[in-house]
């Protein structure tokens, strides 16, 4: 879902910029103030950057991977933890890989890091005492992806890269799935082992009996 | 098991998949990808400003996987050291 240069033109690009700059401070504040996990955040971005380069293949003849934003905030406990972790992810893929454009870096981290770990992990969340931690991360995962994918393809269409209708279906169908089969089930498998082997590993907040 | 140790395990498995990553992903284009392939979506190169030392996570110079297990385990190192900075650098003593 990474959006290359040139998919958005630069005065729209800005405006995302601008945006994700503010999210990206209020996740500092967050660092600076609720935040001890050093070596388990650290440990967490090098696994969520090496997984990102394994797409794993769904119909179509299409591709996805497992974003992160929403593992991390479980696993951390904040959602400023998912838009941090994937701030620096993002960054490094742009800069150094070619992976995600430069101009539109801005747009990427507002659809990746923020979007996605503030509404998976609200609605893990909400699920969680209902549902349980497999099922509610299972499904706070999937739909953070998802509405990341949506809000990617209403961007693209004001920027005339995409029509609205048929990009929101496709980016939609294929996002349904890379949900179903990367991001939900390596959320759900992650969040569970980490705190059935590790509790102890974890800020209080995101302790939860599996 | 000691925090320590559990850390170098989870450290140890983020660079299995780095490792593994070259030979197991799928070649096909993502979601966004093949969504953009349905339109013929136009992409405006001026707005390429630069070139990555590393692009499509292959090393320029090197040739077949050693170049991307050796792209991927560069990124790996850099994402691990820069996070723990920033992440030492902020977050309070405790």
């Amino acid at each position: 879902m990474h959006i290359p240069d040139g998919f958005i033109p630069l005065s729209q690009a800005v405006i995302y910029t601008i945006i994700a700059i503010a999210f990206i401070a209020r996740s500092i504040k967050w660092a600076r103030e609720e935040f001890h996990e050093v070596p388990l955040f650290a440990t967490l971005a090098a696994g969520i950057f090496a997984i990102q380069a394994l797409n794993i293949p769904i119909p179509w003849g299409t591709s996805g991977h497992l974003m992160g934003g929403v593992l991390a905030a479980i696993l951390l406990g904040s959602p400023w933890a998912g838009v941090f972790l994937l701030t620096l992810v993002l960054v490094v893929q742009a800069l150094f890989f070619a992976d995600g454009g430069i101009t539109v870096l801005g747009a990427n981290i507002l659809n990746m890091g923020v979007i996605s770990s503030f509404v998976g992990y609200y609605i893990y969340v909400a699920l969680r005492g209902r549902i349980g931690v497999a099922s509610a991360s299972f499904i706070g995962a999937w739909l953070g992806l998802v509405t990341a994918a949506l809000a990617t393809a209403v961007e693209l269409a004001i920027a005339g890269t995409f029509p609205l209708r048929e990009g929101l279906l496709f980016m939609g169908l294929y996002h349904v799935v890379i949900g179903l089969v990367a991001e939900g089930t390596l959320t759900a498998l992650v969040v569970t082992t980490v705190l059935k082997v590790s509790p102890d590993m974890l800020p209080a907040k995101a302790r939860v009996v599996v | 098991m000691l925090q320590e140790r559990r850390y170098l395990i989870s450290l140890g498995i983020a660079f299995l998949i780095a490792v593994l990553a070259p030979f197991l992903a799928s070649p096909n284009p993502d979601g966004l990808e093949s969504t953009a392939e349905k339109f013929e979506s136009a992409q405006d190169k001026e707005l390429e400003l630069l070139s990555s030392p590393f692009p499509d996570y292959t090393i320029p110079g090197i040739e077949g996987s050693a170049s991307e297990v050796a792209a991927m385990l560069i990124g790996t190192a850099l994402i691990f050291i820069l996070s723990f900075g920033a992440a030492k650098a902020l977050a309070k003593a405790g």
